[in-house]
């Protein structure tokens, strides 16, 4: 054989590892209070080492912006509302809190996002997590005064309520709306091929050169995964669960998605997952489906307009929606729902 | 056989066995993971050897696992568990973190079965 042929075997087998615009660019770090992963390729380097400084930035604004509990523009706005006054209202918030009553709007009642009052009555406002449920009481004289939704008045430059008691905490919906932005901002790079994920919640754009990306969906109960699936470029995958932040009190799980009609951690299902375009949406539709609950869930996702849907009720049984499953493999075809982890 | 032949065939020999390294052999088995404290100097590991390792955080030393390929968090001085709780990551891809320490792991390997991970 020719010198040719040689050098052309030894070109191929070459060739597969050495593009650098086909290495995926992997970046984490603390931001955003948790902890986010981006993956980026189709670009050099220096681009993406750029990309991900200018995200870690934007994160930790964000992150400022809109915390319910921190000082902050949000924290100051819920000051403002607690002494029942009007608050000042700028464009770092007016977004996004149309966008959170539009969705708790169209939610029937199952996502709420001015429940911060009986969030820390939980003691889920906190870094720390509770060791005990608050008293029937604390919690039933909450209820009984519950902030409508409606009461909220979303002006030009200012917020206002009618209820005192209501404190935005946009815990379940801000994550899907920073995913949305950071997403935004690589695409404004010119970044083409990416995934953001935060805290386990993520976005992707793109593709990984020759393939789509591949998304692993953590089983709720066991390590590993529960399913997979690929995601299309411009699609997010959210899921709400009750296995991200809980405590076992007397032998029960308490977590921190609280069902605004009754007050009381979610009980009836152990995640929901959610493919949709919009992350914002994709977020707090993961929150409201959750709460609903394997009877309510169909009525709640078409309320929403989200069309792929997985839940995992509290039985282990997994549900999805046609939409769904054409989309997704599964791993295991039962959840056996026991604390062993 | 011309010295040519014998690169050739040795080459080709060399394809087919890394063919059958990157399609076949145990596609979900990581090998390394990688250990960042405070988002700086990530560390890889090996997965291969069964041992314990002591990491230095911001607020104290977190002990992670490695046994059978995979890893964990034994024990992290923080409240709330979270990096506790999550258990055994085995799959390229799988990550968790201690957020008070600032200490992450993530699975990482040749034959990446996942991108990302959802949660």
């Amino acid at each position: 054989m020719k010198k040719p042929a040689v050098v052309f075997i030894l070109l191929m087998l070459l060739q597969a590892c050495s593009d650098p615009l086909q290495v995926v660019h992997k970046y984490t770090y603390f931001a955003f209070g948790t902890l986010i992963e981006l993956s980026i390729t189709g670009v050099d380097q220096a681009l993406a080492d750029r990309a991900s400084a200018q995200l870690e930035q934007e994160f930790n604004q964000m992150h400022h912006d809109w915390h319910a509990w921190q000082p902050g523009p949000l924290y100051e706005v819920n000051q403002h509302l607690a002494r029942g006054e009007p608050a000042p209202l700028g464009e770092t918030l007016r977004p996004l809190l149309i966008k959170a009553k539009a969705y708790a709007a169209l939610s029937q009642g199952t996502f709420h996002p001015g429940l911060g009052h009986l969030l820390k009555l939980w003691g889920f406002q906190s870094d720390d997590l509770p060791t005990r449920p608050p008293s029937q009481t604390d919690v039933d004289n909450f209820m009984a005064h519950k902030p409508d939704l409606n009461g909220i008045q979303i002006g030009t430059d200012q917020v206002r309520t009618d209820n005192p008691l209501l404190q935005f905490d946009l815990g379940g919906f801000a994550k899907g709306y920073g995913i949305d932005r950071a997403i935004e901002h690589l695409q404004g790079l010119g970044i083409k091929n990416a995934i953001v994920n935060a805290g386990g919640d993520l976005k992707v754009i793109g593709q990984r050169h020759d393939r789509r990306w591949r998304i692993g969906i953590r089983h709720p109960r066991r390590p590993g995964v529960m399913a997979s699936l690929e995601v299309h470029d411009g699609e997010s995958v959210f899921t709400s669960g009750d296995y991200e932040r809980f405590f076992i009190y007397e032998g029960k799980r308490y977590h921190h998605i609280l069902d605004p009609r009754t007050g009381y951690p979610t009980t009836d299902a152990m995640s929901v997952t959610i493919l949709h375009d919009e992350a914002a949406l994709a977020d707090a539709a993961a929150t409201a489906i959750l709460v609903a609950g394997p009877e309510a869930w169909k009525k709640v996702a078409e309320a929403l307009g989200i069309k792929k849907v997985m839940l995992v009720d509290s039985e282990g049984n997994i549900h999805m929606t046609p939409a769904m499953k054409d989309r997704i493999q599964l791993a295991v075809d039962h959840i056996e729902n026991d604390e062993d982890r | 056989m011309k010295t040519g032949d014998k690169l050739v065939l040795f080459l080709a020999t060399l394809f087919v066995v890394s063919l059958y390294v990157v399609m076949w052999a145990s596609p979900d088995q990581a090998d390394f993971a990688r250990i960042t404290v405070d988002g700086k100097d990530p560390q890889l590991v090996s997965l291969a050897a069964d041992r314990h390792i002591d990491t230095q955080g911001v607020s104290g030393v977190s002990e992670l696992e490695i046994n059978h390929g995979r890893i964990r968090f034994v024990h992290s001085p923080c409240p709330n568990q979270i990096c506790v709780h999550a258990g055994w990551l085995q799959y390229g891809g799988e990550f968790a973190a201690c957020l008070p320490n600032r200490i992450a792991i993530e699975v990482v390997g040749n034959n990446t079965l996942f991108d990302s991970i959802n949660f």
